[in-house]
């Protein structure tokens, strides 16, 4: 078991874990997603048939994980909004987490965009980390996402249409959101 | 513009910085191995757990709410009680309240004549078989007192079914001498076998019986034996014992047989150990030429000491008379007989004791009381043919 999990953790773990940090932008809670992948890995291995690279099916059980941590999170959130009736205003919550030293030390522009990655669906949000943060080719996140190519271009191409507008909305208020 | 816009863009994302993980590898191997298998049951042993505790906290709560609860409903009773009677009106309410009244008075009227019925109707206890069964076959019994300073004599009616030596051999399944206050039997295990015709009674005794040591027992021995037999017309006991040796009867020495004195002029006081559940009627041997006056004038006394007490009360003033089988018992005027236990108990002891004097009957005159229990105070009454009485049916 442990000479599998050396074999993944050589090869792939700073992308794996970069990829999950930048889907939930927490690192104590990209550790647990991360830990979570690993054992999904390590029991589920003896029934992978390499279909697949090793890579894709890494990555898209990193993506399930994360999916599910999005919706019990989302659930979470419901009850709590239902119960407080925050209304429009709970939106806010998930913009004030505090920056990671890595993104705290770069430019406004950088940490913008960062901040405005979470206005995209996570779809949206993992085909830009995939393909541009992490340098996959369109093939492998098709096969990660289990999509289309065609579909992780639209699906590309409409995340970074909604960054744009956000970026755009941010200007023509004068970079407000730098001082959340 | 669009096309530069996107490509400035995707120059930004490219550019996001490399995020690495510090954790140590083997660390994190530790955790994925460590949440690989008990990381399953850790929470099925929490779920286990949950409905116990829950159990437990809603048994705890209930204990803890409950009293509250009933003090709760014993107010809302209350103030429902309060609301209704509110309901009526006044006048209503005030003849309900002469009902309640007079509905209490008549109860308690009620209860008083109840409880006059109850004393009416409530048999007094009798100490003695009185002298109208002569029919029936008799069997003496005896036990001593606590302190073994006096016979208490006891009385049989023997069923007809049984034998009258098995009866006197088995006589202890009757007695119950822890309830009863008074010492253990002395003839357990003793076969009786009377012998009418020799005037003697033959006791087979066990190997093991013994007297015990000292006088009293001895004399106490011999006195059951009279007790029980002399009123048969028994005059000795022959001892069967285990190789003919005799019986060893302390100060009597070692015996073959026991020749039966006639029975001590007594006076017949109550014997009532503390705590048993009967008391007995019981002959106070009276020493010398004690004439039948003075022994009606002992009945007047206690002896605390041994729990006995008198049968003839203070205020009871009497003169007797007596013919050779009668004595006529007068009571004084300014004595006032009560139809109680005690009046009958007297009488009963007064019997007895006339009975030990030799008497055949007792005359009561100027009685207030015509009649006290099954005795009629205006007739002359035959002595009784024995005290205390045991059921012997059971």
């Amino acid at each position: 078991m442990k000479v599998v999990f050396e074999e993944f953790y050589e090869k792939y773990h700073q992308d794996l874990f970069q990829f999950v940090f930048y889907m939930v932008k927490d690192k104590q809670l990209t550790e647990d997603l991360v830990q979570e992948i690993y054992i999904k890995v390590l029991k589920s291995y003896k029934t992978f048939k390499g279909e697949s690279s090793e890579k894709t099916w890494l990555f898209s059980i990193a993506r399930h994980v994360t999916i599910d941590y999005f919706r019990s999170q989302s659930r979470k959130r419901k009850r709590i909004m239902e119960f407080f009736d925050w209304g429009e205003k709970g939106q806010l919550i998930q913009d004030l987490k505090p920056l990671p030293d890595e993104l705290a030390v770069q430019n406004e522009e950088i940490q913008t965009v960062y901040r405005y990655l979470d206005k995209c669906t996570v779809d949206q949000k993992s085909v830009l980390i995939l393909r541009y943060i992490q340098s996959f080719s369109i093939q492998e996140t098709a096969e990660i996402l289990n999509f289309s190519e065609s579909k992780v271009k639209t699906t590309q191409h409409r995340g970074l249409k909604v960054l744009k507008k956000h970026l755009a909305e941010d200007q023509m208020k004068g970079g407000d959101v730098d001082e959340t | 513009m669009k096309h530069n816009d996107d490509q400035e863009l995707i120059e930004k994302l490219k550019n996001m910085p490399k995020i690495q993980d510090t954790q140590d590898k083997d660390s994190l191997y530790q955790h994925i191995s460590s949440g690989l298998n008990p990381k399953q049951k850790q929470p099925k042993r929490n779920n286990k757990l949950v409905p116990v505790l829950g159990t437990l906290m809603a048994a705890i709560l209930l204990l803890i709410m409950l009293p509250s609860f009933l003090n709760t409903n014993m107010f809302e009773t209350q103030n429902e009680n309060s609301t209704a009677d509110r309901a009526f009106d006044d006048a209503n309410l005030n003849n309900k309240a002469e009902e309640s009244l007079s509905g209490q008075e008549e109860s308690s009227d009620m209860q008083d004549a109840e409880s006059e019925i109850m004393m009416m109707s409530e048999p007094l206890d009798s100490y003695v078989i009185d002298g109208s069964v002569n029919n029936e076959v008799i069997a003496h019994g005896a036990i001593a007192d606590s302190q073994q300073q006096f016979v208490i004599p006891l009385t049989f009616v023997v069923p007809e079914s049984e034998d009258i030596d098995t009866f006197y051999s088995e006589m202890e399944h009757y007695l119950h001498v822890q309830e009863w206050g008074v010492s253990d039997y002395l003839f357990k295990n003793v076969s009786f076998k009377l012998e009418k015709e020799n005037n003697q009674v033959v006791v087979d005794l066990p190997a093991d019986f013994s007297v015990g040591e000292g006088s009293a027992t001895a004399s106490i021995f011999e006195k059951s034996l009279t007790t029980m037999f002399k009123q048969e017309g028994i005059d000795k006991a022959v001892f069967n014992t285990e190789n003919d040796q005799g019986l060893d009867l302390g100060p009597f020495g070692l015996i073959d047989e026991l020749p039966l004195s006639k029975e001590q002029n007594a006076s017949y006081k109550i014997y009532h150990e503390e705590d048993a559940v009967r008391s007995f009627l019981i002959p106070i041997p009276n020493e010398g030429e004690m004439m039948i006056d003075d022994a009606l004038m002992a009945m007047k006394t206690d002896d605390k000491d041994f729990n006995v007490s008198q049968t003839i009360p203070d205020n009871i003033n009497m003169t007797t008379d007596s013919t050779e089988q009668e004595l006529t018992v007068t009571f004084s005027d300014e004595s006032s007989l009560m139809n109680n236990q005690d009046t009958l108990t007297m009488i009963e002891a007064i019997l007895m004791t006339a009975k030990s004097y030799g008497y055949d009957s007792v005359s009561f005159q100027n009685s207030n009381l015509e009649k006290i229990g099954s005795y009629l105070l205006t007739e002359s009454i035959p002595v009784p043919v024995g005290a205390n009485p045991i059921n012997s049916i059971e």
